[in-house]
Order: structure tokens, then C-alpha cells, then sequence
């Protein structure tokens, strides 16, 4: 497989650097950010494939924060992560540009393939491809 | 916690003023939506501890696929194992908090200085306050006299309430007062915001079970209707008066409680498992039964025991239990569940009483079973302990249940002794 980079966003400390260890594990360069804001500033700054975006969050909420990734890098690929089954705010989310969305506590291979999806619609895209893998 | 940046004290229409419109099914939508709204709020909190457990665990199977492992290896591991038990430790919280709420447990009753221990809740809020730019005054009697009762409740009550009025002030900013005053034998207690105020239509509704007006996670609808029961508990009262825009404030009306004289002091032991006194010393091992019929958790606690220069052993049926007793006449103290198979606490421990009066017996009992333990207390149980319980905790009672049959052994071999000298001539 190819590497790619994920950024993690999450309120929760814990949650994120185990999940950032895991990934790491598995071969994806991870970055991570506990909040909104961190993470629009990681993105101005750090080349990154795919986001893995928490949707319920102190400060600027996940579905604001997804509409402004895709604001300034329409490129990059959102997968949203909710805690519990809130359809409203995934479907606003897919309405935004999301390439999916997951609910926590998820399964480490169904993150890791929808992750990869993600990257090779991007990858696709980028090379002028332009075909959606969830089809 | 995660928290939405909309968290107006905003009420959702579907739950606004019950009663108008077609009565029957209109209150019958009211309360599904209410409960679909605490069940979604209870997922999300329990969902968040979980998702980290099952990284926290991923994570060690990750490490332990490694062909050989370094001392940070360990470490790491260790790190992801204590994260679990943090994090478990949060889930039970919840579960507590749940069925507090739908069976009370009696904390544990000391006595009490209430100004101490407003002073010492509020002084948990500071930071949160401060990041509100809320400020916190307290104006509080310091004369009210020392009260016996259990300081997690009014804490647990205090807590709501604290934390309700910071909601309400968190777009605003803005002062809570905490007034104490001692009259006729009862403390008032008044928590005071200056928020927008709770509308008049909702105000007779605050205590409900499963009423919010926080979104979905925020809130779980529980805190007040717990306040309300705990007030109960303790033959107070907790009321509100509010008006659009003027501030809210509760009202708390706690009746004397006076300290007792000669009760059993109720120390809470040190959680911290290695401060647990039972050092490799040279003090012969303390036996204990573990009387569960959960056998895994026997097993657990009995192989976690051993590490403790305590000799355990198991029993899964009330009657194995006694049998037990019977024929391991070294057995200093039993941990007897409550509720066991084939009889119940207490009878199983009126029966060790009676062939072996001199071991102690500590009750585990779970939230629903506490009148039996209370029962149990009543029969001699040296003490009862609600699971799930924390191991330090467990061990700090057997230690000290072995130390009082000790001293009772002790008497009883002195009088003996003094029975021989007398009888010489």
C-alpha cells in the first residue's frame, strides 16, 4: 500500500494518540489535533491526504470545520467520525463534500479501508481520473 | 466531554409546554422523545470512554505482534492497560450515576461542615468559571453546626446545580452567588445565577426525569430529578424560583442532621493499591473467602489477592460458602456477595455468625441489593462495599476486618487467661 497522511482530529487526547499509534503502525504517516482550529492551521502549513474529523467538538464544530477544509483544500478528503448515530449532521456532512462517514467507536480495518478509498479518490482526481471508488 | 458550541438553555418544540393539544398522544410523543434523547445522550457518553478502551486494547495486541519487546514496549502497554481501566472507569461512572439515580445508593455518612465542604466543590468549578467569565461568591454562615450525612450526596447535589448555572451563564458570562444560612434547626442553602432565567412554562417541569433543554450528549436529563431525589433522601427539599431574564436560583433546605456519638468511624481507606499496608511483612498471611458466584470475579480478586500476602479462596454457592467456613477454621475474613444462587446474604452470613462468631464478614453487594446489605449490617457484617469496587479499597477493609477479629481473639484469650489465674490457688 501506498503512504499517505492522515490527520486525526479529536477532543479526545487519548483517543487520538492511540489511534495515531495504531495507524502509524499500519504505515500511514499521522499527524493529530485536538481541536477545529489546530487542525485548519496544521492544513495551511503540512501537505495531508485524507482528514479523520470528529463531528462533535468544543470550539468550531466538525460540520463547520468540513466546510472550511473544503473551503481552502477542496482536494483533501474528510471522512467524519460521530459518537453516536447522528444522521442529520452525517448527511449535512455528505452534502459538504465528505467522502463518508463512521460512528465511534469504530473498527480499526473499516477505518483503514474507507482511509485508503479516500486516498485513491484523491489520488484519482489529482492524476485526472476523476472515478469515485464508492461506486 | 465533547460539547456543541449551541448551548443556550434552548427547548426543542417537541418537548415544549405538555398538555395542549390532544392530550393522550401528544404527552405519550413527549415522553419518547425524551427518551430517545436520554438514550442517544447516554450512548454518546458511554461511546467515547469505549472507542478509546477498544483503541487502548487494539493497541496492545499491536505490540504484542512484535517479534521481541523492549522495555518502552512494556511500558507502552502497561500505559494502554491503565488507560483501560481509566476509561472503564468512566464508563461505570455513567452506569453509577444511572442507577443512583433509578435506585439510590446511601453513600457513606460522616460528619460533615458544610461551609468546608460547598468551599471545597466550588473551588472545582474555578477553572470553568473562569473561562465563562463567570464569578463564583460564596456568602456562607460559618455557625452551622457540623452535619451527619453522607458528603457525596449534597456534593453530587451541588454539583448539578453549580454546573446548570455556569451553562446557563456560558454565552454571557456572568456571577453565581452560594448563600448558606442556619435557621431553626435547618440549612439554606441558595445556589443564584444571573443568567436569562427559566421560562415560567417549563419551571414546574426542571425536576422530571429526562427533562433538558442542553442538545443531545450535553445533557442527560438526570441531574436535577437526582438532586431532587437525594434532597428527598435526606428529608429536604429542593426548589427553584426563576424569572425571564431576572436569574435563577435554587433552593436547597436541609434539615439537622446532628453528629451521633459512639458510630462506627466510617474512614475511607486510600484508593492507592500500593499504600495498601500489606507488605511482604513478617505477619502470618490473612485467609479470606471469596464467596462470589460470579467465579470469574472470585477468581480475579483471589489472584490479585495473592500477590498481597493474602492466602484467598473461593466459594460460588451460599452452601459451599458455609462448608467453607466450617472446615478452614483459619479463615479470618469472608467477602460475601449478596445475592448468591441458592440463598441469600444475609441468611448465609447469619449462619458463619453463628458456627463461627469471630469472622468477619464484608458484604459486596450491587446497587440493587444494598437493603440486604443493610440487613447484613444489621446481623454483624463488618461493613458492605458496592460493586463494582475498587481492589484497594476491598483489601483496606479485609486488612482492617482481620484487625478487628485479631483484637477480638486477643480478649477472648485474655479473659481465658485470666479464668486459669483465678482458678489458681
Amino acid at each position: 500500500m501506498e503512504e499517505f497522511t492522515v490527520l486525526l482530529v479529536d477532543d479526545e487526547a487519548e483517543f487520538r494518540e492511540l489511534l495515531a499509534k495504531r495507524l502509524g503502525k499500519r504505515k500511514l504517516k499521522v499527524l493529530t489535533a485536538g481541536d477545529a482550529a489546530e487542525a485548519l492551521r496544521l492544513l495551511a502549513s503540512t501537505p495531508v491526504d485524507v482528514v479523520v474529523l470528529d463531528v462533535r467538538m468544543p470550539g468550531m464544530s466538525g460540520t463547520d470545520a468540513l466546510r472550511e477544509i473544503k473551503a481552502r483544500l477542496p482536494s483533501v478528503e474528510v471522512l467524519m467520525l460521530t459518537g453516536h448515530a447522528q444522521l442529520d449532521v452525517a448527511l449535512a456532512g455528505m452534502e459538504l463534500g465528505a467522502f463518508d462517514y463512521l460512528l465511534k467507536p469504530v473498527d480499526l480495518d473499516a477505518l483503514l479501508y474507507r482511509l485508503q478509498d479516500a486516498y485513491r479518490r484523491k489520488h484519482l482526481r489529482e492524476s485526472g481520473g476523476g472515478s469515485d471508488p464508492r461506486k | 466531554m465533547s460539547t456543541t458550541p449551541r448551548q443556550e438553555r434552548t427547548l426543542s418544540p417537541s418537548r415544549a409546554a405538555p398538555g395542549d393539544g390532544a392530550p393522550d398522544a401528544t404527552s405519550r410523543r413527549i415522553e419518547f422523545a425524551s427518551l430517545a434523547d436520554f438514550a442517544a445522550g447516554i450512548a454518546h457518553e458511554i461511546n467515547n470512554p469505549l472507542a478509546i478502551i477498544i483503541e487502548a486494547a487494539g493497541w496492545v495486541e499491536d505490540l504484542l505482534e512484535d517479534e521481541h519487546f523492549s522495555t518502552s514496549t512494556c511500558d507502552e502497554m502497561q500505559r494502554a492497560l491503565r488507560q483501560i481501566v481509566t476509561q472503564a472507569g468512566r464508563c461505570r461512572d455513567i452506569t453509577h450515576n444511572l442507577l443512583s439515580f433509578a435506585n439510590r445508593v446511601p453513600g457513606r455518612v460522616t460528619e460533615v461542615r458544610l461551609d468546608q465542604l460547598i468551599r471545597e466543590v466550588v473551588a472545582g468549578f474555578e477553572k470553568r468559571a473562569a473561562s465563562r467569565r463567570v464569578s463564583i461568591e460564596l456568602h456562607l454562615d460559618e455557625d452551622v453546626p457540623a452535619q451527619r450525612l453522607s458528603p457525596t450526596e449534597i456534593q453530587q447535589v451541588l454539583v448539578n446545580l453549580l454546573g446548570n448555572a455556569l451553562d446557563a451563564l456560558e454565552s454571557t458570562g456572568g456571577r453565581i452567588d452560594v448563600t448558606m444560612r442556619w435557621v431553626q434547626g435547618e440549612a439554606l442553602i441558595d445556589v443564584a445565577d444571573d443568567g436569562s432565567g427559566i421560562p415560567e412554562a417549563i419551571l414546574p417541569r426542571i425536576f422530571d426525569p429526562f427533562f433538558t433543554t442542553k442538545p443531545v450528549g450535553k445533557g442527560t436529563g438526570l441531574g436535577l430529578a437526582i438532586c431532587s431525589s437525594v434532597m428527598k433522601n435526606l428529608g429536604g427539599a429542593i426548589s427553584a424560583e426563576s424569572r425571564a431574564g431576572g436569574g435563577t436560583t435554587f433552593h436547597l433546605r436541609l434539615p439537622e442532621r446532628p453528629p451521633g456519638e459512639a458510630e462506627k468511624p466510617l474512614v475511607r481507606a486510600s484508593l492507592d493499591e500500593d499504600d495498601d499496608g500489606f507488605g511482604p511483612g513478617a505477619q502470618p498471611p490473612t485467609v479470606v473467602l471469596i464467596a462470589d458466584n460470579e467465579e470469574g470475579f472470585a477468581e480475579m480478586v483471589s489472584k490479585r489477592l495473592a500477590r498481597r500476602n493474602v492466602v484467598a479462596l473461593t466459594a460460588s454457592s451460599g452452601e459451599e460458602t458455609i462448608a467453607q467456613v466450617h472446615a478452614n477454621p483459619g479463615i479470618d475474613v469472608v467477602v460475601l456477595d449478596v445475592k448468591m444462587p441458592d440463598m441469600d446474604g444475609p441468611a448465609v452470613l447469619a449462619e458463619i455468625k453463628r458456627r463461627a462468631p469471630l469472622v468477619e464478614v464484608i458484604l459486596l453487594s450491587s446497587h440493587t441489593t444494598v437493603e440486604s446489605a443493610i440487613d447484613g449490617m444489621r446481623l454483624g457484617a463488618f461493613d458492605y462495599l458496592v460493586k463494582p469496587c475498587e481492589l484497594g479499597l476491598l483489601i483496606a477493609q479485609i486488612e482492617k476486618a482481620r484487625a478487628r477479629k485479631l483484637k477480638q481473639e486477643a480478649k477472648i484469650m485474655e479473659a481465658r487467661l485470666r479464668e486459669i489465674t483465678m482458678r489458681r490457688p
